[in-house]
């Protein structure tokens, strides 16, 4: 067995290249930082050093379980969902919209049917790629994109207007959802709540449908070989909507999930990254929804630690996008010196 | 070479496993809700801070960017509260003590110092301006450059987005100066949606020249700088609104209003480290306590300002300054 | 005696992923002013062996030498004056002819309205002597295969070379462009002392314009003969000999009974046959002639350009492969890895496909159970490799072996093996043939579509040989030689 064909030599190789990437981070803080040990101290403990911290660490962790998920699952199945951003907001917008018009008796009846208007309004955005994708031959990775890009101003269109903007708010946000509607938190202040710990359960269902079903024998096939799929009599009309719509609802209950849980109204840009660092997950977790986890974990981790560093007055913020990039560049590498990692 | 990596990471993580100092001089943070860069009014507030605390030996102020997701700030600010480490937090915007109000619930022992903002919540001492008379005092100047070049009294604002603040006293301010001067007169108000898209600022201001407004005051940060180009390409007149904008644009800047938040936050921040600073008793200040003014003693305001409509409008500025004049800000809650 | 011109000394090729030796010890002269002609057929190793000597492959053992210098391995053949037209030039459908004339030659780095100018002038006057009339700017797409052909040509002149190699150049062209671009080469070749090398199928074509004709087969030139010496009759023998065909399983196939109702047929097609269970058909042709087409219609992956296909008495006309398969139809196809098998993916789940809705129980796919179906299936079938083992690491005759173990397990009413036995040695082609008179054996029909006609000798009860794109005749084997059927694939008979 060759390297590329070792699970256990490619999670080596992914721990390497987690090395290198920690490393460069180090050599950016040294460097650029004007507080160098005070710098690495906020990276390294700044993201668990309080309760609220560490509310916040969590909920980012499990919300980019989801988004990572969401992005495993369509790249598991051959497709190139890029459309995550505008899922998750949408997914947002749907949930909010809902909780403003239903009777606040429903209470949690009401929270699980806003969560259900997320993952469809999401599932909706995925699918409508996939059916273009069957239909038309139309690229969904062209689609999901532009997709995704035209629901965030149409999006910021309606959270502002009539009926759901919010006028006595200084923020550029929604009204908020009444408070029947609202996610019991956890750590307060911090961004965790109740609602964002069913992204566990949730990876794990779909770790098993994917690894360990008839089904997802075949979506994982569609991701290996299309063309033996095709072959094989697998349903590439299917197989090629239904991840995507998968994909696309698990980022539209991410957002409604963000929204509910957290800032309990609509905020312009609340959903900012999350698609994109989904991907990022799934490409950490070679889109196997069991590491979908752990990649969540640490994707957060140095999301937190990034911040950290910035909120300590150890770097400049501009330079805090440009220290993440250098580390998924390195997280994501494959090759090193020729070798697969 | 991995292994070595991975052995300075673990050394590396943890030397820096010490715990927090948490005793220690005085220490700020100025928490910028955006970016210093192209934001005079938080360039203002980090100076007036750093000033006043210069003044006292040991103490320390650190400087924050937020960047520009306000669904970020609530976070941040919360970072900073639970850190224990500020006694103090600055900041500045009317959306402040919202995004703060969660982290002030946990944190009790953190004090915050708003500008800009109006609110009797006991950790925060605020400091609201009075936008009402500075956006009249612009209607009034705008007004009087619309009847010199003959155009009709038409003006034109364009604000990054809407709040309460701009909806209830800027934009009825500017009206009311432009009646002061032209009974018909009219404001046509636009929203860019943010603080930074500058193309769009500038499309919106072309709008309005198109339309024949002829003087236009752009609120909208970053954005700001596309009326300008869009006004230059024009030949209309742009009016700055908070801070000394003359040379910004040569020619195209014709009025300037000033808020004094250096000085503002300069005698908060001194007072919040004398000990003396009350919380929970908003302040409201315009032109007569002297945070307010307008920058008439430029030699580009002389010069482009013809005399007539500028000696009008000093004796209307005079009169705000003397406390002769006085608006009332409405508050909105 | 003159020193030949170009000299191959004991060339040898393997490949590593299937074992094969394309080239064994090929040693061959090229003279100064004269053609050659290469024949064989497929699998001959005709294509390796031009390929060695235009250095895009290298040789495991041997040497080229070229007007007295070996060539090493940082010779670029080009640079030192072997040219190759490939039977399918590399081209791009946007970039302009002249853009293809200076693709890959690293002396151009900056290309100004004066030097395009100047180059296209140069093209121009190379390609008149031709007679190619050549608009450069046409874009490929635009330009077509002829002018793209003639193009590759002219650029490849600008290098002067000193040996032309050209694979099956008028595979693609009428009577007329096909004698005048022989007749020219050749004059080239006597006017410049240069030599040329040819690849073909069309033997006529070899007599008329070659100087000597190099006849390969498995590796080797099994004979070098002057036109003079030869005939029509004795290259086709050389070309398909009769003594290779040694049975290497004498069992005889029962014939189907007369009243069996046909299995697969079709009508109106490009190959019209009826087949019953328990029969092979094999259908042959010359690469290009239409063996390949039929693989895609017959199995449902492209539709039926035109007629009818039946299936146990239903119409499945423009049927998918996914619906055929639920009717019965089995398929093996040419493509392996691309098409026949996930490679990255485990053995154990290149196999269950099929089964993947029986293994489950309660909705799961328990990974004991698809490890003890693959056992089993290995067991059965003689399979190679583990369960958990990636499909890329076994050799090609192991994977054909899998893949057709998975197919033949369903124990199919229809069976479409496509190219078999490509790159399979002798003793897994045994294994193969056995496999698929077993399957016969069990009431299968099956169909064999393959560019080797020999193998239709080993196991087929019918031969139908294709030419020109169309079934020319249809036979039982026992009515078939290797002569006679060379004959009609190479179009002297039908």
């Amino acid at each position: 067995m060759n390297r590329r064909t070792n699970p256990l030599a490619s999670g080596i190789g992914t721990l390497v290249a987690l090395g290198l990437a920690l490393g460069l981070a180090v050599v950016l803080l040294a460097v650029l930082s004007p507080n160098p040990a005070g710098a690495l101290r906020a990276f390294f403990w700044g993201p668990v050093s309080s309760g609220l911290a560490w509310g916040n660490l969590l909920n980012q962790a499990l919300l980019l379980s989801l988004t990572g998920l969401a992005a495993s699952l369509a790249f598991g199945a051959g497709a190139f969902n890029l459309g995550g951003e505008g899922q998750t907001y949408t997914g947002g917008l749907a949930a909010l919209a809902l909780t403003l018009v239903l009777p606040v008796a429903w209470g949690w009846g009401g929270i699980l049917a806003a969560l259900l208007a997320g993952v469809m309004a999401g599932a909706l955005l995925g699918g409508l790629s996939g059916w273009l994708k069957v239909r038309f031959e139309a690229d969904e990775m062209i689609t999901t994109f532009l997709l995704s890009a035209s629901a965030v101003p149409f999006v910021n269109a309606v959270m502002t207007g009539p009926g759901i903007g919010a006028a006595q708010s200084m923020l550029i946000q929604s009204r908020p959802a009444p408070e029947a509607f609202w996610i019991p938190g956890l750590l307060a202040p911090s961004n965790l709540h109740v609602g964002i710990l069913v992204a566990v359960p949730i990876v794990v269902v779909f770790a098993v449908l994917v690894n360990h079903t008839p089904w997802g024998y075949r979506l994982r096939l569609m991701g290996r070989n299309r063309d033996f799929a095709r072959y094989a009599g697998i349903s590439t009309g299917i197989y090629a909507l239904v991840p995507l719509g998968l994909s696309g609802g698990l980022h539209g209950l991410a957002g409604a999930l963000g929204v509910l849980g957290t800032q309990h109204s609509l905020v312009q840009g609340f959903s900012a990254g999350w698609g994109w660092n989904g991907i990022a997950v799934a490409l950490i977790a070679r889109s196997n929804p069991w590491a979908v986890l752990p990649a969540a974990a640490l994707l957060a981790f140095l999301d937190q630690a990034g911040r950290s560093v910035v909120l300590q007055g150890q770097f400049p913020f501009q330079l805090s996008a440009l220290f993440q990039a250098c580390i998924l560049f390195f997280i994501t590498a494959r090759r090193l010196h020729g070798r697969p990692l | 070479m991995s292994k070595l990596l991975v052995a300075l990471m673990a050394v590396l993580i943890l030397a820096s496993c010490a715990p927090q100092a948490s005793t220690g001089p005085a220490s700020l943070a100025v928490f910028i809700p955006g970016t210093l860069q192209g934001s005079p009014i938080y360039e203002m507030l980090d100076a007036g801070a750093r000033k006043a605390v210069a003044e006292v030996p040991g103490a320390i102020v650190k400087t924050i960017e937020g960047g520009f997701n306000q669904a970020q700030w609530g976070e941040q600010i919360a970072t900073l509260a639970s850190s224990g480490e500020y006694r103090f937090i600055v900041t500045s915007n009317p959306a402040m003590p919202e995004i703060a109000a969660a982290a002030a619930k946990a944190y009790p022992n953190q004090k915050f110092l708003i500008l800009e903002s109006y609110s009797d919540n006991p950790s925060y001492a605020t400091l609201a301006y009075n936008h009402r008379e500075l956006s009249y005092l612009h209607g009034v100047l705008g007004g009087l450059l619309a009847a010199e070049r003959k155009a009709p009294a038409v003006l034109g604002l364009i604000a990054g987005q809407e709040y309460p603040d701009m909806n209830n006293a800027i934009v009825p301010g500017f009206e009311e100066g432009l009646k002061a001067v032209s009974p018909e007169g009219k404001v046509e108000f636009r929203v860019v949606g943010n603080w930074y898209d500058a193309a769009k600022g500038a499309e919106l201001a072309k709008g309005l020249f198109d339309q024949g407004v002829s003087v236009v005051m752009p609120i909208s940060g970053g954005a700001n700088q596309g009326v300008l180009t869009a006004a230059k390409a024009s030949g209309r007149a742009v009016l700055w609104y908070d801070t000394d904008g003359y040379a910004v644009e040569p020619g195209v800047v014709f009025g300037s209003g000033r808020i004094l938040q250096d000085k503002a936050a300069y005698e908060l921040v001194k007072k919040a480290l004398a000990g003396t600073l009350e919380y929970g008793k908003p302040q409201m200040v315009g032109f007569q306590e002297g945070y307010l003014d307008y920058v008439t003693d430029s030699p580009t305001f002389v010069q482009l300002v013809p005399e007539g409509p500028r000696q009008k409008f000093e004796a209307v500025l005079a009169d705000f300054r003397s406390g002769k004049t006085q608006l009332e800000m409405p508050l909105s809650r | 005696m003159i020193p030949p011109l170009v000299l191959l000394q004991g060339l040898t090729k393997t490949w590593p992923e299937n074992g094969v030796t394309a080239c064994d010890s090929v040693t061959l002269e090229i003279r100064a002013g004269e053609v050659l002609a290469l024949l064989g057929e497929n699998g001959a190793g005709k294509s390796t062996l031009v390929g060695l000597l235009a250095g895009t492959i290298r040789p495991d053992a041997g040497q080229v030498v070229l007007e007295g210098r070996t060539l090493g391995i940082r010779d670029r053949a080009l640079d030192c004056g072997i040219a190759l037209v490939p039977q399918h030039p590399p081209f791009s459908p946007e970039l302009a002819l002249w853009e293809h004339a200076i693709l890959g030659d690293e002396r151009y780095r900056w290309l100004g309205p004066r030097a395009k100018a100047l180059l296209i002038q140069e093209l121009t006057a190379l390609a008149a002597p031709w007679g190619f009339q050549l608009d450069w700017n046409l874009s490929g797409r635009e330009a077509g295969p002829l002018a793209l052909q003639r193009a590759t040509l002219t650029a490849l002149f600008r290098r002067k070379p000193r040996l032309l190699i050209l694979d099956e150049p008028t595979a693609a062209l009428p009577g007329p462009e096909a004698e005048a671009l022989l007749s020219a080469v050749s004059l080239w070749a006597k006017r410049e002392q240069t030599a040329v090398v040819f690849i073909t199928h069309k033997l006529p074509e070899a007599l008329r314009w070659a100087d000597r004709i190099a006849v390969m087969r498995s590796g080797r030139i099994s004979a070098v003969v002057t036109p003079d010496q030869t005939s029509l009759e004795q290259l086709g023998s050389l070309l398909f000999p009769a003594s290779l065909v040694a049975p290497l399983d004498t069992d005889p196939l029962p014939p189907p009974a007369a009243d069996a109702p046909v299995v697969f047929e079709t009508r109106g097609t490009r190959a019209d046959f009826r087949l019953k269970a328990g029969e092979i058909l094999g259908l042959t042709s010359l690469r290009g002639e239409g063996a390949e087409a039929l693989e895609e219609e017959l199995t449902g992956m492209s539709p039926l350009p035109q007629g009818c296909l039946h299936m146990d008495g239903h119409d499945v006309t423009g049927w998918d492969i996914a619906n055929l398969r639920k009717l019965g139809l089995s398929y093996v196809p040419s493509d392996r890895l691309g098409r026949g098998s996930s490679p990255h993916s485990q053995l154990a789940s290149n196999v269950i496909p099929y089964r993947v809705g029986q293994l489950a129980r309660r909705g799961l796919l328990r990974r004991h159970s698809v490890r003890e179906y693959f056992q089993d299936l290995k067991n059965r079938y003689g399979l190679a490799g583990e369960a958990g083992q990636r499909l890329v690491t076994l050799s090609g005759g192991n994977i054909q072996k899998l893949i057709l173990a998975r197919e033949m397990e369903q124990n199919p009413r229809v069976l479409i093996l496509a190219e078999p036995s490509w790159g399979l040695d002798l003793e897994a082609r045994r294994i193969l043939y056995g496999l698929i008179r077993a399957s016969a054996r069990r009431g299968t029909a099956v169909v064999l579509l393959t560019s080797e006609p020999l193998e239709l000798f080993e196991v087929c009860t019918q031969i139908g040989a294709l030419a020109g794109g169309q079934l020319r005749s249809l036979r039982p084997a026992s009515q078939w030689t290797p002569e006679t059927l060379g004959r009609v694939l190479l179009g002297l008979d039908s």
